[in-house]
This record gives structure tokens, C-alpha cells and sequence, in this order.
């Protein structure tokens, strides 16, 4: 290969690589990626006295649109075991696990959330239950019934870390949107995505995404991070801390029965 | 005001008051009977959103505060035998090492499970029916003679005991055993334990009992000191492997037990022998009867996060 030559072909991979940049950068995707929503609050601080939260998500929505805003977790394994009858007795018969499930997933939309888009669509994006459940792999591959899945969905409904809430964003005439998630104090520490998406005629218009964070601080941020990464010291601290309860509640009881 | 306490462990938020009044009511069990309470407390805890792993592994963390505040209370009264007690332990540790082995054999070979509960229903039945029906027939004989209960028996079982080598005088229990029979049995106990994935109080006492024939107040004072250093084994454990021991949890569980183990130890004075015998054998029984209904009863929920008892 001459010296030109090479010149030339490199040159022409570079642009297949900017190209292929702009083309999967969200500016050239057909949905524009705008900045048009603020959330109430982008951290969420865990001290002792935390008893959970409300995150309030707002903007201005195009005109006619509807508004769906999801708010999820990062993806996780969460292993489950599930219960069967074995001769007249319940008792765990198998191991389940939900691969790739959010800790976390709250839908909230100004109508109802199943004509808005196309199945193909609702799953591509994860929304909704049904959308959730592609993108969860249930290992065994046996296990993978909508029993199963309906259970999961109810177990973490149940939790107040699963919701889908229809006609719970309001948009005034102005083209305000507004609406809030609850906050439950379970909601695990970490990263949380929040995306508004607008939808008109069945078309995904426009979507917007936000950070959050969840995170543990003070006392309840060294506790868990002892806890977690020093388990032989934080063991003996648990220990210390149970045989002195119960030593000073042995002597205060002694001093009371003398003072009788 | 507020009582709600973040648990960093667990991961959410509790009433500190109903945690501290749940703790009481194990607490006064665990000074009454000289069982850890387990067995109540992880369920009650799940049942308070507490992660079934967190709920058993804080649990074991509760229980060696309560049963040192139980311990004390029953050393003051002179209801420890200590020596009984560590030989009890001795065997105790061999026993739950033997039996995390047995239990991997077990798993091995499937259904291992489904045996393994039958066969903690079957023996706590048993246990707890015997003891309840002999309790009551000896308050009701109480009366008319002061005389133990199947003199024959006794008898016999005395002298079987009384021809194996190595006896040993155990003072504060009034009862001369051999040392290998206190040995096997505490060896037996803790097989048991740990196949069933439990603290052990509950084979314990009625071993004591019976088997040893001591007396029900050194029973339960005994019992409270070898369920200190077994739970205490059990934190420590959980927190290095499993790191789900919570502290905070712990400590408000703790403001309730150790003040529920003195009052349980106390009013356990009041009683007489064969009262608290019944009334372990009600525990025991009603223990019981939840595990079956447990086992029985179509659960609400057929999928469920793993641990727990």
C-alpha cells in the first residue's frame, strides 16, 4: 500500500466514525433530547432521620402532547425464590432470579399509558409494565411465566417501589406540566434516571432525561459502609454494643431491686 | 413527634416505639423460658418490610443483648450453672460444625428442605405435647403427693445415667451426670441447630429438663448463657459473610429486650417448677402450630425475597 493510499483510506475510516458519532449522538436522533424539565431536588440526603421523600419533576410540554415521565433505577439482579406445593406442604421449590430489573420504576402520565405508543415502542423504551418486563431476563428459562412476573410486579408494588400511575401529570393551559413521585424511605442509595418523554398522534415527539442521587450520609453513610467493607470490626462493634445494653440494663436493675 | 430512625443496614425507615415494643415482648420470653425469641422476631420483623436476611442475621445481634441482660439477672439469682453450661457449649460447637456439614449432604441429595421441616414439626409436637400433658398431670397431682411424676422411669433412666463412666457433680444444678452424656447431648443440640437453621433454646431446655433432670429455673438461666455465646458467634459470623447485621435496628430492639429479659426473669420467680413447664410447653406448642400453619396455608404472595428462618 503506497503512503497516499494509506492516507486516504484512513481519512475515509475517520469519517465513518464521525459519521456514525453524529448519527447515534441524541442530536441526530429523530426524538430531540431537550432541556426543557427540572426536577425538585437532584440528591436525595439519607441521615438517621430520613423518612423518605417526594420528588416533584415539572416543565413546559409541546403543545397537545402527551407527558409520560419514568423514573428508575440502574438495572440489577434481584433473586427471589418462589413457593410450590410439595404433597400437603408449601415450601421454596425454586430459585428465581429477575436479571436487569430497576430496583426502582415509578411511570407517571398525563392519560393512560397504553394507547400512548406502539408495543414495539413501549418495550424499546421500558414503559410500562409489559415494556418492563422485555428487558428482564428470568433465569431458569422455565420460570419465566406470567405468573411469575405478575407476582414479582405485586411483591414490589407491595414495597412502594413499583408504581404506574395513570392521569398523574397535570398540564394547565399554558402547557405546564407538573406531577410527583413518591419517595419511600426503601428506595436503595445510587444513581436514578428520570426521562419525560412527549408523545403526540402515537409518535414519540420529544424526551428529556435527569440525574438523581440517592445517598447515604453521616452516621448512616460510615454505619453502612462499615458494615459493608470492614464485616470482622463492624461484627465485634455489633457484638460490644449488644453485651453492654444488656450489662447496664442488668446493673440499673440491680440498683433498683437494692433501692427496694 | 416523629419516631422514625433510618436503618442504614436494612435499608429503611421504622417507628422506633413499635420496634422497642416488639423487642420487649421477645425480651420478656427470653427471660421467662431462656429462649432466644428467633423464631418470633425474624417474622415479626419481615412483616415490618425488614429484608428476611437482615431480619434473621439482626436478630442473632438482638439476642446476645437480651440474653446477657437475661444471663445477669438469672446469675444474681443463682439460677447459672456455668459448668453445665460450657460443657453444653463444648458439645454445642462440635455439634453445629458437625451439622452445617450434614446439611450439605442433605441439600445434595434434594428435597432435603421438605425433611427437614417435617422433621422440626414432628419433634417440637412431641416435645411440647409430653412436657404440657406431664406438667399438667403433676399440678394436678400436686396436691396429693409431692413426689415426681413415673417414678419407674425416672428410675431407670437415673440408673443408665448413673453407670456411665466420667461423672461429674454439677452444684448449682443439683444433678451429678456423666461428663461425655452432658457432652453428647449438647453435641446432639447443636447438630440439630444447625440443620434447622435455628439458635437451639428450644431442644435445649426440654434436654435439660428431662434428660438431665434440672431443675427448670437453672434450665432457663443455663439455657440464656449458652444462647449468649452462640448468638454471639452467629453476629459475628453473619457480619463478616453476609454483612447484614444492623446495628441501629439492633439497638432499638435492644432498649426493649434487655428491659423484657429482667421483668421475664423476675416474674419467672414468682412461678413454681411445674408452672413454667406448662408454659414453655405452650410456647413450644404454639411454635408449633404456626410452622404447620406456615406449611400449610396457601401464602399470600408465591414469589418471596430468600433468607430468613
Amino acid at each position: 500500500m503506497t503512503r497516499r493510499s494509506w492516507i486516504a483510506s484512513a481519512a475515509s475510516v475517520a469519517a465513518m466514525v464521525v459519521a456514525g458519532l453524529i448519527l447515534t449522538s441524541p442530536q441526530a436522533r429523530a426524538v430531540p433530547e431537550g432541556h426543557y424539565c427540572t426536577l425538585s431536588k437532584d440528591r436525595i440526603c439519607v441521615d438517621s432521620t430520613y423518612m423518605g421523600d417526594q420528588i416533584d419533576v415539572s416543565g413546559a410540554a409541546l403543545p397537545g402532547a402527551e407527558v409520560i415521565i419514568k423514573v428508575t433505577s440502574a438495572p440489577g439482579p434481584m433473586k427471589l425464590a418462589r413457593k410450590g406445593k410439595v404433597g400437603p406442604i408449601w415450601m421454596n421449590v425454586a430459585d428465581v432470579a429477575f436479571d436487569n430489573a430497576p430496583a426502582f420504576y415509578k411511570v407517571n402520565c398525563t392519560e393512560t399509558l397504553n394507547p400512548a405508543l406502539s408495543p414495539q415502542q413501549m418495550s424499546s423504551l421500558g414503559l410500562g409494565y409489559n415494556g418492563l418486563k422485555s428487558q428482564i431476563a428470568v433465569k431458569p428459562a422455565a420460570e419465566d411465566s406470567p405468573a411469575n412476573f405478575k407476582e414479582f410486579i405485586g411483591l414490589k408494588e407491595g414495597s412502594g417501589l413499583y408504581e404506574v400511575k395513570p392521569h398523574s401529570v397535570a398540564v394547565d393551559r399554558q402547557g405546564s406540566f407538573r406531577t410527583s413521585f413518591a419517595w419511600p424511605s426503601n428506595a436503595p442509595a445510587g444513581p436514578y434516571t428520570v426521562t419525560v418523554y412527549e408523545v403526540k398522534d402515537g409518535k414519540l415527539v420529544r424526551q428529556a432525561s435527569r440525574q438523581l442521587t440517592v445517598e447515604r450520609v453521616g452516621l448512616a453513610r460510615w454505619l453502612a459502609d462499615m458494615a459493608q467493607n470492614h464485616g470482622a470490626a463492624y461484627g465485634l462493634l455489633a457484638i460490644a454494643t449488644a453485651l453492654s445494653a444488656g450489662l447496664v440494663v442488668g446493673f440499673v436493675f440491680k440498683g433498683a431491686s437494692k433501692g427496694h | 413527634m416523629n419516631f422514625g430512625l433510618y436503618l442504614p443496614v436494612a435499608g429503611l425507615t421504622v417507628n422506633v416505639l413499635i420496634m422497642a415494643g416488639v423487642g420487649g415482648v421477645v425480651g420478656l420470653l427470653s427471660g421467662l423460658f431462656g429462649v432466644g425469641g428467633g423464631w418470633l422476631l425474624t417474622p415479626l420483623l419481615m412483616m415490618f418490610g425488614i429484608p428476611p436476611t437482615v431480619a434473621a442475621a439482626t436478630d442473632a445481634n438482638q439476642i446476645v443483648g437480651a440474653s446477657t441482660s437475661g444471663t445477669f439477672a438469672h446469675w444474681r439469682l443463682g439460677n447459672v450453672d456455668f459448668k453445665m453450661g460450657l460443657m453444653m457449649l463444648i458439645g454445642g460447637i462440635i455439634g453445629s460444625t458437625a451439622g452445617v456439614q450434614v446439611i450439605k449432604v442433605l441439600r445434595a441429595t434434594g428435597n432435603a428442605d421438605l425433611v427437614i421441616k417435617l422433621c422440626y414439626v414432628t419433634m417440637l409436637g412431641t416435645i411440647g405435647s409430653l412436657m404440657f400433658v406431664e406438667s399438667l398431670v403433676a399440678i394436678w397431682r400436686k396436691g396429693k403427693a409431692h413426689k415426681p411424676m413415673h417414678p419407674n422411669e425416672m428410675t431407670r433412666w437415673a440408673r443408665v445415667m448413673a453407670s456411665l463412666p466420667w461423672q461429674m457433680e454439677f452444684a448449682k444444678s443439683g444433678v451429678r451426670a456423666s461428663v461425655v452424656l452432658v457432652l453428647f447431648f449438647g453435641t446432639l443440640v447443636g447438630v440439630l441447630a444447625a440443620i434447622m437453621g435455628v439458635g437451639g433454646g428450644f431442644l435445649m431446655a426440654p434436654v435439660m429438663v428431662y434428660l438431665l433432670a434440672m431443675p427448670m429455673h437453672a434450665v432457663v438461666g443455663t439455657s440464656l448463657f449458652i444462647i449468649l455465646f452462640t448468638t454471639i458467634n452467629t453476629t459475628f459470623m453473619q457480619a463478616v459473610t453476609n454483612h447484614t447485621v444492623d446495628i441501629t435496628l439492633a439497638v432499638i430492639l435492644l432498649l426493649g429486650s434487655t428491659l423484657g429479659a429482667q421483668l421475664g426473669s423476675r416474674l419467672g420467680c414468682r412461678l413454681e417448677h411445674d408452672q413454667l413447664k406448662i408454659l414453655l410447653a405452650t410456647i413450644v406448642l404454639v411454635v408449633t402450630v404456626k410452622m404447620i400453619f406456615d406449611l400449610s396455608v396457601t401464602p399470600d404472595h408465591l414469589l418471596a425475597l430468600k433468607g430468613g428462618h
